[in-house]
């Protein structure tokens, strides 16, 4: 089980994104046919980005120099940070190694997390569209 | 399924990772992870039209424990995933 078979994990799977634009240095990714989300792993990049149909920020991930995925940074509700299931909020989750170099067992998403007052501060730019960051 | 396959979707599951579908016109939203090294969490919420009620939610102590309960939830109507999995439309946003 798991599915996470990618470049980082040593398979040359087809990449099924195209970049439909850039903020920054990052590109913008969106999924070609049935392909969902971004990537567990990178080709070459550091970071991508996704953004939703209206042009504003849906998610950010950050990629090693493994290709491994090790942050996301996304908007949307987080009961854990907010009390409710529909306050959209900038917040982040952590992946280990696991999750992107193997195709099955165990691996660690951490529990959503605020954005530190660095990180908004490093990473606002990106955030297109979002309010009260 | 609408949008992918559901071996597909059901991999996408267990990887934890934020997965949106619409199932009878309701946009729902399912993400999972690890509070600790000793749990994980599953759990489904109502996305669109929002909603604060709660769909699903699994604790465990195994990813894999999670997503059996997850194909076994019958939380759509008392209907389980593969009973389903036809009319839910994987979407990305």
């Amino acid at each position: 089980m798991g599915g996470r078979g990618t470049f980082a994990a040593g398979n040359n799977t087809p990449y099924s994104y195209q970049t439909v634009g850039k903020i920054g240095n990052v590109k913008i990714l969106q999924g070609i046919g049935n392909q969902h989300g971004l990537p567990e792993s990178s080709h070459s990049s550091a970071a991508y980005i996704k953004l939703k149909p209206d042009g504003t920020f849906h998610e950010m991930r950050f990629y090693n120099k493994e290709h491994v995925l090790y942050m996301e940074i996304a908007y949307h509700a987080e009961e854990s940070l907010t009390g409710n299931r529909h306050t959209p909020i900038l917040h982040y989750h952590m992946y280990d190694d696991r999750f992107s170099k193997n195709n099955t067992g165990a691996f660690h998403r951490s529990s959503a997390a605020r954005l530190t007052e660095e990180m908004k501060a490093k990473y606002k730019k990106y955030f297109k569209g979002v309010k009260n960051i | 399924m609408i949008g992918g396959n559901p071996n597909d979707f059901l991999n996408r599951i267990y990887s934890c990772q934020d997965t949106i579908f619409i199932y009878k016109g309701i946009k729902y939203w399912f993400q999972g992870y690890m509070p600790d090294d000793s749990s994980v969490h599953m759990e489904v919420t109502q996305y669109e039209p929002s909603n604060d009620r709660e769909v699903w939610r699994y604790d465990a102590t195994t990813i894999d424990e999670c997503w059996q309960a997850f194909i076994k939830a019958p939380f759509f109507n008392g209907k389980s995933f593969w009973e389903i999995e036809q009319d839910i439309e994987w979407v990305d946003y």
